[in-house]
């Protein structure tokens, strides 16, 4: 049992249920807000983002191949939306982090309704919002949050408007756009499941992820 | 008297009395040495104290649609930018020729999220590149060895990326992580310095 701060160890920390974690260099936040049709701010839920997906380990792991003939990473594809493999071995001129001028698969947050617990193996949202023909991804941006020399944070965020009735999200996710040996695909690098938002119609939705590195 | 219940589910507080969020990724740095008998003589592991500002940006760049992220370039901490919105820029990632080394060195200086270089450079080499993974984990470790040609005292290590931009070639380096062990460890010639960074991303 820890009492007082000076027993903890340097680099962890002690969790609300009395456990010991690592204090990770790497943070990750997700965010969901909802603003009204006037633009005033409806809800804000913030928290630790539950999961990185293996395809975003995977792709992490090929950047650091470079030289590499042994080594080939695979990942699934969120577009298509099956379990075939997408071989990522990088060394040819034509593979790697991908954006296409003429491309629709961009970068993206993606919304949903479902509520299966989150796996790394999750490769799609369980329920995407809107229940609509493919795509119903939201085009990413990306913002600088902090820079100092302790700290820096990003955040991945998008907006949409609901232009339907009343729903409860409850999933978020993000994608990336990758060029395997021919095709570009959508590869879905993170997923969380939450408590139900409740978005009404002609009210906007805020989704992001805030990344932290520490030193 | 630590209350624990003003601590925020999903979140933790460290020695310093900072609320910080329970990370779904962890961060480790080891470093061992051995004997040219391979018997292990001191070894280190713990989490790792930084991921780089280059390694943000670097993911930065994965989700960025349109615009460019800059990186500071290896050694020199000039700019690199990461960027493919030309026609012949359309992608990036590593190559064949082009090796994300390892380094170890003897600096001292702490750890900023700035930093793209070592103090002291003494040896490097290509990682071996490891994945597992379950349902509730995948771990992606990166393990470099060298063999010690004097006596030292390791206190750094530090893992570069290394990428070509596109088809022509331009090739682009950065430090993703540094970490800075005190005190170090000491070599002398023919030891085997074995070190590791352990990325575990869990649910």
């Amino acid at each position: 049992m820890i009492d007082r701060l000076e027993d903890i160890p340097e680099g962890y920390m002690l969790t609300r249920e009395g456990l010991i974690h690592p204090k990770s260099t790497f943070g990750l936040e997700m965010e969901m807000s909802v603003f009204r049709e006037d633009g005033t701010q409806k809800s804000k839920l913030v928290q630790p983002a539950r999961s990185l997906t293996k395809n975003f380990a995977l792709i992490w792991a090929t950047l650091f191949a470079a030289g590499k003939s042994d080594f080939t990473s695979v990942f699934d594809d969120w577009r298509h939306q099956n379990s075939s493999d997408y071989a990522l071995p990088w060394k040819t001129a034509v593979q790697g982090m991908h954006k296409a001028t003429a491309n629709t698969q961009t970068p993206c947050i993606l919304f949903g309704t479902g509520t299966n617990a989150v796996t790394t193996l999750d490769r799609w949202m369980q329920t995407e919002w809107p229940i609509t023909a493919y795509p119903n991804n939201v085009d990413c941006t990306v913002t600088e949050v902090t820079d100092t020399t302790s700290v820096y944070a990003f955040k991945v965020h998008a907006t949409k408007t609901n232009t339907a009735g009343s729903v409860d999200l409850t999933e978020m996710g993000a994608c990336v756009s990758v060029m395997g040996s021919s095709n570009n695909n959508h590869c879905m690098v993170a997923r969380d499941v939450f408590s139900p938002v409740t978005v009404a119609g002609a009210e906007t939705i805020l989704g992001s992820y805030t990344f932290t590195m520490t030193a | 008297m630590i209350d624990l219940e003003s601590i925020p589910e999903g979140y933790g507080i460290s020695r310093d009395g900072v609320i910080h969020p329970v990370s779904c990724v962890s961060v480790s740095v080891g470093l061992d040495v051995a004997d040219a008998g391979g018997e292990i003589k001191e070894s280190i592991e713990r989490p790792a104290e930084s991921l780089l500002r280059n390694a943000a940006r670097t993911i930065m760049a994965m989700f960025a649609e349109t615009t460019a992220h800059t990186v500071d370039r290896y050694s020199d901490g000039a700019d690199h930018t990461i960027t493919w919105r030309g026609a012949a820029d359309e992608r990036w990632g590593p190559r064949d020729t082009n090796n994300a080394l390892m380094h170890f060195g003897t600096g001292t200086t702490a750890v900023t999220v700035r930093d793209f270089v070592l103090d002291t450079n003494v040896y490097d080499a290509i990682p071996t590149i490891s994945v597992t993974s379950t349902s509730t984990n995948t771990t992606v470790k990166l393990t470099a060895t060298v063999t010690a040609t004097g006596s030292a005292t390791i206190t750094e290590i530090m893992q570069r990326m290394q990428y070509v931009r596109n088809s022509a070639g331009a090739t682009l380096v950065w430090v993703v992580a540094r970490d800075v062990f005190d005190p170090g460890l000491a070599v002398v010639n023919g030891d085997i310095i074995t070190g590791k960074y352990i990325f575990s991303f869990d649910v």
